[in-house]
């Protein structure tokens, strides 16, 4: 064993000591994290995010204002059912115009992870739409389906 | 199976102290992660609690434990740069160096209490965003691995030791500039 300490070590060292003094992860950040167990889903389709233009489009063109900035696409699939989600920004809140396909009716609960919820029927053409106060996270669960019989299909959470 | 595997089928149980554990495992990562995009507090803390409520559904997706971290990190990447993207802040190039401007962290620079901290947290905030986002990942709290690091930057992991070495450089050369050794 040798006692020689690498200094880049012993500097990052102190820097993480430094940065855990003023930056540690706030307590109500974990207590939050840990309290979620319960909200898995076992018994649904996962929808899983496929898609999402804010984070994916626009790489290549790398030119601003191309589209429209308010506009965001979400894709959900994986599953027998998928989603198709438009977010419309209206500020202070956004507008989801929402679709299905295969476009079926359906009812689709809106869960939020405050905890609240609300429920909205699609049309016969699996459309339709959600008002959402900015910065909402949320999932959609769609139930009475022709694509996933008995069973719901759940989405991944999302933020607008 | 991996201690973490064991958490993971727990948690898929129901079991809530092994799901605690695996957050208190990667907690540090997740966070640091956002806040190595400079999210504010409110927008940091909405970044992980999506990335965990993600990860919830996809427990039982997540065929090889010893990936879950770089799974986490990557998820946290990329709704971090949602945050910045729908805020206006960032570029369209997914560079973590591409910054138009720093953004309102809050940080509780009461707790720097010795001179030598706040000398070494002058030093380091005057680093490049590149740096300061390497540097605050290295040291989170829970050890993240190359790998984990290089998910949380989208940085190639064979980057990382030389940047680490230029950016450590650089730190030192600034606590010098500023007469601490």
């Amino acid at each position: 064993m040798s006692d020689h300490v690498d200094p880049d070590e012993l500097l990052l060292g102190e820097l993480g000591s430094m940065l855990d003094a003023i930056d540690p992860v706030p307590p109500e950040v974990d207590a939050a994290a840990k309290a979620i167990l319960g909200w898995r889903r076992v018994d649904a389709e996962l929808a899983q995010l496929l898609a999402d233009s804010a984070i994916d489009s626009d790489r290549l063109a790398g030119v601003r204002g191309e589209g429209d900035p308010s506009l965001r696409r979400l894709s959900f699939g994986g599953s027998p059912l998928e989603l198709d989600l438009e977010v419309h920004s209206t500020k202070p809140g956004a507008t989801v115009l929402g679709q299905l396909a295969p476009g079926a009716a359906a009812s689709i609960k809106v869960e939020r992870s405050d905890a609240s919820e609300e429920t909205v029927a699609a049309d016969e053409l699996g459309r339709f739409r959600l008002e959402l106060p900015a910065g909402a996270t949320f999932r959609l669960v769609v139930t009475g389906h022709p694509a996933s019989g008995l069973r719901a299909t759940v989405t991944d959470w999302v933020q607008v | 199976m991996s201690d973490l595997g064991v958490l993971v089928e727990a948690a898929l149980d129901g079991d809530d102290a092994a799901w605690a554990a695996v957050v208190d495992r990667f907690s540090g990562l997740v966070w640091s992660t956002a806040r190595s995009y400079r999210l504010s507090n409110s927008d940091a803390a909405d970044v992980v609690q999506l990335t965990w409520l993600r990860l919830v559904e996809h427990l039982d997706r997540i065929n090889d434990p010893d990936r879950l971290g770089a799974w986490l990190a990557t998820t946290a990447r990329r709704e971090s740069l949602r945050v910045l993207r729908l805020s206006g802040r960032q570029q369209l190039t997914g560079e973590i160096d591409q910054f138009e401007e720093p953004v309102g962290e809050e940080l509780d620079l009461g707790m720097l209490t010795s001179e030598r901290d706040s000398a070494l947290w002058r030093a380091f905030s005057t680093l490049s965003e590149r740096c300061q986002a390497l540097l605050r990942m290295l040291v989170a709290a829970t050890e993240p691995s190359y790998e984990e690091v290089s998910a949380a930057l989208g940085m190639p992991i064979g980057a990382i030791g030389p940047t680490r070495m230029r950016c450590l450089s650089r730190l030192r050369g600034n606590l010098e500039l500023a007469g601490i050794a």
